[in-house]
């Protein structure tokens, strides 16, 4: 059975991706899932310099689900560089004869830091491909700024594609009156695959304080209630783009991942329910695999975009 | 080095209710379980419902690595660890183990360096309150049986908020403040006339943050080295999520669930 799957010319070796953000540099996770095992692992959203992110609290359990507004604390691009990368590559051991692909989370507040991170990375090869993130709702300037006008979103993408020569996603917004449009405008302007839904815009209030939960007022929310919305947007867009698309929102199970491989997309991420069981992605592959067998399918190219 | 972390099933061997808000759980596991230290937490899964959906963070209250037992006071705070504290004997919990950073162990917990002249005075006080209580417990039987002296002493409203004072008094000397009196000290835990007699090299504490930043304040005034087990809302437990954050002295924000929950009070910025 074949479950490799493309995007642009970079070859998975299953559709199992993970999200930015909830996987952390796919290290926290070693102790619970082989990381060779997946597609592939996609790291924590990197900028030019250090962000702290928001102040405490920035995550509000809701039903089903979790806003959260972390807003890219991580320490940069050139620490990144510097000490994760190998950091990473040790705890991945042995080298198999068909690794995961390590994909890193792009962002930034101006065009030209998005430019500055996706040129490092550029010269390192142990980074198979970037997912530009025009779509954080946690950061006041730029992130979902960049993916709610398709001007912006294409000129942000034709800017790191004249630099980053590898495979370029772009991971777009769910908080758009047309994601179709977004989705033409990343691609039209160079995009090898789009990724979607980043969070929806959300909100908590704790009636007892009177007071919203989130330091930020707003916040990105994800989880299993989001998914009939994601699993909408993914079938919109792969009807309209003809680079792969790749699907995120909600996804908790082998039966999550293949409703979205039905409606086009060509991989998927696996988000926030790496926090309820981390070996969940070890679990979506298997049980696409025991799928395939059962239903007789040869390659998982057979079953993506039937719907 | 820590032990690798496991995702490990339970059973509850017995579900004891400690007043109107606690319950003890006694869980074990067949499979044996990673070694663990006082301090360190474990995140449990609750059935996913409209009221909840995320693993449900407890600390360790007690842990026999060989036999497979484990012991957490659950507090009944949520729908979640309702559901925890209602589960009877013969259910299944999934937990995630060991994570976190627990207390730092004494320079000077072992017998023999007890004779060096220099911690000949050495002595810990473990300052808690409400769930707060359940590490110090775990604390202060590995501290008894490492034979270093310690008091503890135990915070609550009142009387009948009180939870976990008789099993910490069989472990050492324990000292209780009520803040309306209506048994031991009438007070905060930071009035206790201990904090003015014994001069404590090591404090611990583990409770509600502004006891515990209270209880920091003093240690200080006694050069005490002071030791506070925070507990900030998480998701993943594991660093990966970065939810969990609190400001570092430097104002760096660090993960509560992989830097702490234990941090020296001086290292944090709160």
């Amino acid at each position: 059975m074949n479950l490799t799957t493309n995007i642009g010319n970079l070859e998975l070796k299953n559709p199992v991706l993970t999200a930015s953000g909830t996987f952390g540099y796919g290290v926290e996770f070693a102790d619970f899932v082989d990381l060779d095992g997946l597609g592939g692992f996609i790291v924590k959203g990197t900028t030019a310099h250090a962000r702290e992110g928001n102040p405490y609290p920035r995550m509000a359990e809701t039903p089903l689900g979790m806003l959260n507004a972390v807003g890219l604390q991580n320490k940069g691009v050139d620490y990144f560089i510097e000490h994760i990368i190998p950091m990473i590559g040790q705890r991945r051991g042995r080298k198999p004869d068909f690794p995961a692909r390590l994909i890193v989370n792009v962002s930034g507040s101006t065009v030209e830091e998005y430019v500055e991170v996706a040129q490092k990375l550029a010269a390192c090869p142990e980074v198979d491909a970037i997912e530009v993130n025009i779509s954080c709702p946690n950061v006041k300037q730029g992130g979902m700024a960049f993916g709610t006008d398709p001007k912006m979103a294409a000129q942000v993408t034709a800017a790191v594609r004249a630099v980053y020569p590898r495979c370029m996603i772009v991971k777009l917004s769910p908080n758009v009156t047309d994601i179709v449009s977004m989705a033409l405008a990343v691609e039209e302007a160079g995009a090898d695959s789009v990724s979607l839904i980043n969070t929806l815009l959300g909100m908590a209030v704790d009636v007892d304080k009177r007071k919203p939960v989130l330091s930020t007022i707003t916040g990105g929310l994800s989880g299993p209630c989001v998914k009939p919305v994601a699993l909408r947007m993914v079938w919109q867009v792969a009807k309209k783009v003809k680079v792969p698309v790749i699907g995120i929102g909600g996804i908790c199970s082998a039966r999550d991942a293949l409703e979205f491989l039905m409606v086009g997309a060509s991989a998927i991420e696996i988000g926030s329910a790496n926090f309820v069981d981390p070996a969940v992605t070890r679990k979506v592959v298997e049980g696409i695999e025991a799928y395939c067998l059962r239903e007789g399918i040869a390659d998982i190219r057979e079953i993506i975009g039937i719907i | 080095m820590n032990a690798k972390k496991q995702i490990v099933d339970f059973v509850v061997g017995r579900n004891i209710p400690l007043g109107e808000n606690f319950v003890q759980l006694h869980l074990y596991s067949p499979d044996g379980l990673p070694e663990t230290k006082p301090g360190q937490f474990v995140q449990i899964q609750i059935p996913s419902s409209i009221h909840g959906w995320l693993r449900i963070p407890i600390s360790i209250h007690d842990a026999d690595t060989g036999k497979g037992e484990l012991k957490l006071l659950v507090q009944k705070v949520g729908e979640g660890s309702r559901w925890i504290a209602s589960c009877k004997e013969g259910e299944k919990l999934n937990l995630i183990l060991p994570l976190g950073k627990g207390f730092s162990w004494p320079e000077i917990s072992l017998r023999h360096e007890m004779e060096d002249p220099r911690h000949a005075n050495d002595r810990a006080l473990l300052v808690g309150g409400g769930c707060g209580l359940a590490p110090l417990y775990y604390l202060a039987r590995c501290l008894k049986a490492d034979g270093m002296p310690f008091d503890i002493l135990v915070g609550a409203r009142s009387k009948d908020r009180l939870v976990l004072a008789n099993e910490l008094a069989q472990l050492g000397p324990t000292g209780i403040c009520t803040e309306d009196g209506s048994v031991g000290i009438k007070g905060l835990v930071t009035d206790h006339p201990l904090w003015k007699g014994v001069a404590y090299s090591h404090v611990y504490t583990c409770g509600p943050t502004p006891m515990m930043k209270a209880v920091a304040v003093e240690a200080k005034k006694l050069g005490a080295r002071c030791e506070v087990s925070l507990e900030n809302t998480m998701a993943c437990g594991l660093g990966a999520c970065l939810c969990c954050v609190t400001p570092s002295a430097q104002g760096h924000n660090v993960c509560v669930c992989t830097e702490g929950p234990v941090f020296d009070a001086e290292e944090l910025g709160w």
